[in-house]
């Protein structure tokens, strides 16, 4: 494996003259990559969330096992979609007893939620690289709606892979109290953190396609009530 | 656990709500300021930040749209910044930290408005002079008076709460993405010095082998001789050398980094977040988050640059206690 990352890597290194940003896609979109699906490079994707611990400090807490897709539409890019889901057991933070606490009952209840996801409700574009991503978490089988600002980084032809790839920063704040996981609130503190980089890469596979299923799924069994969008959706006061 | 749940009861000394932000430098780049000055086009005054499109004349005549982003609306409550300080129609000269990549984005700092208030996300709004002359009063809006915490807790040695330390870097992945890779042990200590911080000291000594990128083939990258060459140099240090105040609860710390038998300066920019007190075993408390970044080429890594980003951009988050 680490042969193989090296390779690719160097072979990119040859490439890089040849490998501009926004070429001009078939379908000339805006973006320079072709609509459809795409789906998480799991070695370029990063979750990462943290809260205000005690006043003191930020622990900094990640989530490694990540797949989902994005039904990308390049030509109206309000209408793509972003499902993701998140291995609740995968949840890491530096400490064996902590981890263990945090998939355990008392928060995330592991063996009978084993799975956070995220499903999108709208895209709304401020331009060609900014825009705001709403759509609903589900935790521990309850679903609420977050919103997320994004960044999209790039979107070209991988030069090690060749084959259409898009990355991007997000971030976005939700309340752990809403999904149950009030535990020692308010002195760490409730407002929690979420801030995503992600690669996704032309094509579909069986790990992406079980977390759209998974993602689907959180929301066909949550509450109707949970699933209404207010213009004031992520206000706080 | 005892411990933990003992902390809840924990009354605090001091807390100080400042923009400390663990996914800031994901987004923005420390210490590249830059000022812009334009037209309010759009306040969204929301979670997880409240921000501001300002619409902005380049030099070449253009217009551009900025996003202008500060702390989420919690944190604005408290200094009285509320969503109707800043309106459509304003016109305002904004200070902060830019973006990266060009993104036209800043985070603020302050902005000074045309009507002659200068307004910040950590001290509130403060109005100007021939304002508060007119109401005859020197009051300022939100929480003005912020105590030095360093200085309010006892002088001396400190060390790391390992169950409280975050060590972190991320650089550009083909333009991508910013991957973020952990350190998951290090040691640390503090010799505090609150009533002169240029006095305080900080050591910090990493092991290498314990990077983690949650990809194991690009961990053993990471490890091996194009990188940090961990089996010749296992130890990544940091020793402070200068801390320069830039407010009362906030610096630049500067200090020789060595990594892989190179040291070099490098600067973080420190915010002190609050001390208080463990009430079970009596032992100070104070709470650090760092930000700063370097070129790795510096210390000879500089294999896959620039394709692998060459600037590392390090997240620190940081708890003390008290050596008795």
């Amino acid at each position: 494996m680490k042969f193989r990352y090296f390779w690719s890597l160097a072979a990119a290194f040859t490439l890089l003259a040849g490998c501009g940003q926004g070429e001009p896609a078939a379908d000339g979109g805006l973006l320079g990559i072709p609509s459809g699906t795409y789906a998480v490079d799991k070695s370029h994707t990063y979750v990462t969330f943290s809260y205000f611990h005690q006043g003191l400090s930020y622990p900094l807490l990640r989530a490694t096992g990540i797949d989902g897709e994005l039904e990308l539409d390049t030509g109206a890019l309000e209408k793509s979609t972003v499902s993701i889901a998140v291995d609740v057991d995968s949840i890491r933070t530096n400490l064996d007893y902590f981890d263990k606490e945090l998939a355990s009952r008392k928060f995330f209840h592991a063996d009978k939620f084993p799975h956070i996801t995220f499903a999108t409700h709208s895209y709304t574009p401020r331009n060609e690289s900014l825009g705001e991503l709403t759509g609903f978490v589900t935790i521990r089988g309850i679903t609420r709606p977050i919103v997320l600002s994004v960044v999209i980084n790039g979107a070209m032809e991988h030069p090690m892979l060749n084959k259409p790839v898009i990355g991007f920063s997000a971030s976005g704040t939700l309340r752990r109290s809403d999904f149950g996981l009030d535990r020692f609130v308010p002195m760490v503190a409730d407002e929690v953190e979420i801030r995503i980089e992600a690669e996704f890469l032309r094509g579909s596979n069986e790990g992406s396609a079980a977390a759209v299923r998974i993602s689907a799924d959180a929301i066909a069994n949550a509450d109707p009530a949970s699933l209404q969008v207010s213009a004031e959706t992520g206000a706080e006061q | 656990m005892h411990r933990y749940l003992a902390l809840l009861f924990l009354p605090f000394v001091h807390i100080n709500f400042a923009a400390a932000h663990h996914a800031f430098a994901a987004d923005y780049e420390p210490g590249n300021n830059g000022e812009v000055e334009g037209v309010i086009t759009e306040v969204i005054y929301k979670n997880p930040h409240a921000r501001y499109y300002l619409e902005v004349t380049n030099d070449d005549g253009e217009k551009e749209l900025w996003d202008l982003q500060t702390m989420n609306l919690m944190m604005l409550g408290r200094v009285g910044w509320t969503k109707d300080t800043l309106q459509v129609g304003d016109h305002i000269k904004v200070e902060g930290v830019l973006g990266r990549n060009n993104t036209k984005r800043m985070s603020i700092s302050v902005v000074t408005v045309d009507d002659g208030r200068v307004i910040s996300p950590q001290r509130g709004i403060r109005e100007s002079s021939a304002q508060l002359s007119a109401r005859g009063s020197a009051e300022v809006a939100g929480s003005s008076a912020f105590d030095s915490i360093a200085s309010n807790i006892t002088p001396g040695r400190y060390e790391l709460d390992d169950t409280h330390a975050y060590l972190s870097f991320s650089y550009s992945h083909l333009g991508l993405s910013n991957p973020q890779i952990h350190f998951a042990d290090f040691e640390a200590s503090l010799e505090l010095n609150g009533n002169d911080m240029s006095q305080s000291q900080v050591s910090i000594t990493i092991d290498a082998a314990s990077v983690d990128s949650s990809v194991p083939e690009l961990d053993d990258a990471l490890q091996g001789a194009d990188y940090f060459d961990v089996a010749n140099y296992p130890e990544i240090t940091f020793r402070s050398t200068a801390y320069e105040e830039t407010s009362e609860n906030s610096g630049r710390l500067t200090g020789d980094l060595s990594v892989r038998g190179i040291t070099q300066p490098v600067t973080l920019d420190v915010t002190i977040n609050s001390a208080s007190m463990n009430p079970l075993n009596r032992r100070e408390m104070i709470g650090f988050s760092a930000t700063g970044s370097f070129n790795r080429s510096d210390y000879g890594l500089t294999a896959y640059a620039p394709l692998i980003g060459d600037e590392l951009t390090l997240a620190v988050q940081i708890e003390f206690e008290k050596v008795r």
